[in-house]
């Protein structure tokens, strides 16, 4: 077909070319106009299918020319759709706008908050000392917490109204709040919302908040729905937003309802989450409005806890203290008279003798701190015998054969052999010291030497043995020899010194036989060694015998050497003053 | 339950807030008191089928100092037309200003009550005037705040026009 114009044209010789175009015009308007036509018609649907498609390239493409193109049609459009009806636009555009308006105004409250931040720094009364513990406390800055303090507030009741015929749709009221009657009150705003446009002529903008002595009321109006709280007291900026919010989403959820409104509130039921968000918001504020009452109530429960704790270990403390005072004045040498305590520190005062007991060492035992305890001690001289032994001995000096006793009258009384030098000496000396009445000395044997207690000392150590009965161990010949010649020395040098001397000879059993027999068997040995004595020398007169005992046998079976060492005589040598001996 | 608003529109001393305070109250004072802006009733209907609420705002009346907000007007079901029955001159205005609520909400349901029914010496309305309503295609009744006479009738007729 598209062949036909250059045929007719190749067949169309004629001379008249005017004529012969226009007729040719004519030809092809008649045979390929309805075809072009409807080629022209299949261009538009082509391109729409591939419209789409040539987009989609075009943006991969990333092709500015493309959007220079649509960036003035579509601001036209937006034009031509604000000037027919603004309200498409803004509905459209409301969840979004507000949650950008909230992001900036945070940013300027942020910088005011900061500004105040400055302003308050050198505020230092005792409330702003407190709110800035609190700020530290809580990590928040300190203008926050002053405008939390001084925001006490109750949202009383949230009214969700239509916008339009000012009817409720949905109204909740706080437990503790007088509700009035919904329906007229949310009436009420809408009319004097309506007064106030009209009055001052601003159709676009709300009266945003009304004050009526302490009640507040806030509204927030949506493009279909207002939410109106009544607020008793200072309500706190994030309110705002929650009540912002609690609009945003309620114009999200139900469009269609705000749309179709006629007067059946019962479809906004879903609405109520959002709302009781509005009430929620000033539940957890009237708790920290109580807060102060509840720090005092805290800061009074840690001091009384924190007294009792003091009170409990001072208490502690003082016991501790105390035991150790009573063992103090248990110790001879030490007397506390009184204890005193002061910024925490305790201390003892009292008598001490300076031979008692170190009272710091005695402190180590305790559990108690040395540092936390003074002591004031005044020197004395205690007469308890414990030191007056211990003074007589550091003062007389005395050798070790020398024994003292204390009375309890004052008295000592000296026994054991000594230099006749040292014995006259003492008597002088011994009377010098306080307390001490009298110093006995008539039962020390002058020794000038030592040689009465040298002997004295081998005598008594010296056992002879025996087998069962009275029949001397044999091989002891040398010992009784040696026994003999000690003894005869002994009273030689006693006669010499003036004295005289007694032994007493003890025999000794074991506890094998009953004691009817052991008893004259003692007697029996005692008598027999007494007797080999004489033998040897020895002036029976010096011996008396002596009862002495049975012991028991121990291990006797399996040690039989050791019962023999019961089976003996033993010797005890006793000087007698001449004045004695008369008795 | 249903909730519509209805709007009380007349000319200043016609007896819209009498007749609400009737309708709502159950009564009358003959003490006069002007409306500053808009009070806001409510009384609930019970209708055949159904309760509805009727949230009654009383606007103040218009008079030459004083023209009425039509923005008061906005989102009503209906309203209510009060003609003063012994100022015929009421009558006049309130075909005005039923234009103008038509010009601002739209064709609603009105109702025209003419009060003041018991003042019968002083009845200045004849029927030609309640022919011409008739043929204005209007509904409307003879009412007295005073004694309630045909009040209550009115409001449900109104009602039952909005549902």
């Amino acid at each position: 077909m598209s062949d036909l114009p250059s045929d007719t044209k190749r067949g169309a010789s004629s001379p008249d070319p005017s004529t012969s175009a226009s007729e040719l015009t004519e030809l092809r308007s008649l045979l390929i106009g309805p075809a072009l036509q409807e080629h022209n018609k299949l261009d538009a649907e082509d391109v729409s299918r591939v419209l789409p498609k040539a987009m989609q390239l075009t943006v991969q493409q990333n092709d500015p020319a493309v959007t220079d193109v649509i960036v003035p049609t579509v601001e036209q459009a937006i034009k031509t759709s604000v000037i027919t009806d603004e309200k498409i636009l803004s509905e459209a555009l409301f969840p979004i706008m507000g949650p950008a308006i909230r992001k900036a105004i945070a940013a300027a409250i942020q910088n005011l908050t900061d500004s105040l931040n400055q302003s308050l720094e050198h505020s230092l009364s005792p409330q702003s000392l407190s709110w800035r513990f609190e700020a530290w406390r809580t990590g928040k800055s300190f203008a926050e917490v002053l405008l939390l303090r001084t925001l006490v507030y109750q949202v009383e009741q949230v009214f969700l109204i239509h916008k339009t015929s000012g009817l409720v749709l949905q109204h909740l009221a706080a437990e503790t709040a007088i509700a009035q009657d919904a329906d007229l009150v949310s009436a009420m705003f809408t009319a004097i919302q309506d007064f106030v446009r009209d009055s001052f002529s601003v159709s676009d903008d709300t009266l945003g908040s009304l004050q009526v002595g302490e009640l507040t009321i806030w509204v927030n109006e949506g493009p279909q729905a207002i939410i109106a709280c009544v607020i008793r007291g200072n309500p706190p900026r994030r309110l705002r937003q929650t009540m912002e919010n609690a609009l945003e989403r309620i114009h999200v959820i139900q469009k269609e309802q705000l749309h179709q409104f006629q007067g059946d509130s019962s479809t906004f039921e879903a609405s109520q989450p959002y709302l009781e968000e509005c009430l929620q918001a000033q539940y957890q504020a009237n708790k920290k409005r109580s807060s102060p009452l509840k720090w005092f109530g805290g800061a009074a429960g840690i001091l009384l806890l924190g007294l009792g704790i003091w009170g409990i270990l001072a208490s502690l403390k003082y016991h501790q203290v105390q035991s150790f005072v009573n063992q103090l004045n248990q110790k001879p040498g030490i007397v506390v008279l009184m204890t005193q305590q002061q910024q925490g520190k305790y201390t003892i005062s009292g008598l001490k003798d300076p031979l008692a007991d170190n009272p710091y060492q005695l402190i180590q035992q305790t559990e108690l701190d040395p540092g936390q305890i003074d002591f004031r001690w005044e020197p004395y001289l205690s007469f308890h015998p414990h030191f007056m032994k211990a003074r007589v001995t550091e003062l007389l000096q005395p050798p070790d054969t020398v024994e003292f006793t204390l009375d309890a009258d004052g008295s000592i009384q000296a026994s054991g052999t000594a230099s006749q030098a040292w014995i006259t000496e003492s008597q002088q000396l011994a009377l010098r010291l306080p307390q001490i009445t009298a110093f006995h000395t008539q039962d020390l044997i002058p020794d000038e030497n030592g040689v009465l207690a040298d002997l004295k000392k081998k005598i008594e150590t010296q056992s002879i043995f025996f087998t069962q009965n009275a029949q001397l161990v044999p091989q002891q010949t040398g010992h009784l020899q040696q026994l003999a010649n000690n003894i005869k020395t002994l009273t030689k040098t006693a006669k010499a010194l003036n004295q005289k001397v007694t032994i007493l000879v003890e025999g000794h059993t074991d506890t094998s036989g009953p004691e009817l027999i052991n008893l004259p068997l003692r007697k029996t040995r005692a008598k027999a060694l007494i007797s080999i004595l004489s033998e040897q020398g020895v002036n029976k007169t010096t011996f008396k015998i002596a009862s002495g005992k049975s012991t028991p046998l121990t291990n006797s079976l399996l040690v039989p050497q050791a019962d023999q060492s019961h089976r003996k005589v033993t010797f005890k040598v006793l000087f007698i003053h001449p004045s004695d001996v008369d008795i | 339950m249903l909730q519509k608003k209805i709007c009380m529109v007349g000319a200043f001393a016609t007896g819209k807030t009498s007749l609400v305070a009737r309708y709502v109250q159950g009564i009358y004072s003959d003490k006069y008191q002007t409306t500053v802006g808009v009070k806001i009733d409510r009384k609930t209907v019970q209708l055949s089928d159904q309760e509805l609420n009727l949230i009654l705002w009383d606007i103040h009346g218009e008079d030459e100092f004083q023209k009425i907000k039509m923005s008061y007007l906005r989102g009503s079901a209906g309203y209510i037309l009060v003609v003063d029955g012994t100022r015929r001159d009421t009558l006049g205005s309130i075909c005005n200003l039923q234009s103008k609520v038509e010009e601002t909400i739209g064709k609603l349901p009105f109702i025209t009550i003419i009060n003041k029914y018991d003042l019968s010496q002083d009845w200045e309305i004849g029927d030609d005037d309640l022919d011409a309503l008739s043929q204005k295609q209007w509904t409307y009744r003879m009412a007295s705040a005073r004694t309630g006479l045909g009040v209550e009738e009115c409001f449900i007729q109104l009602a039952q026009m909005i549902i």
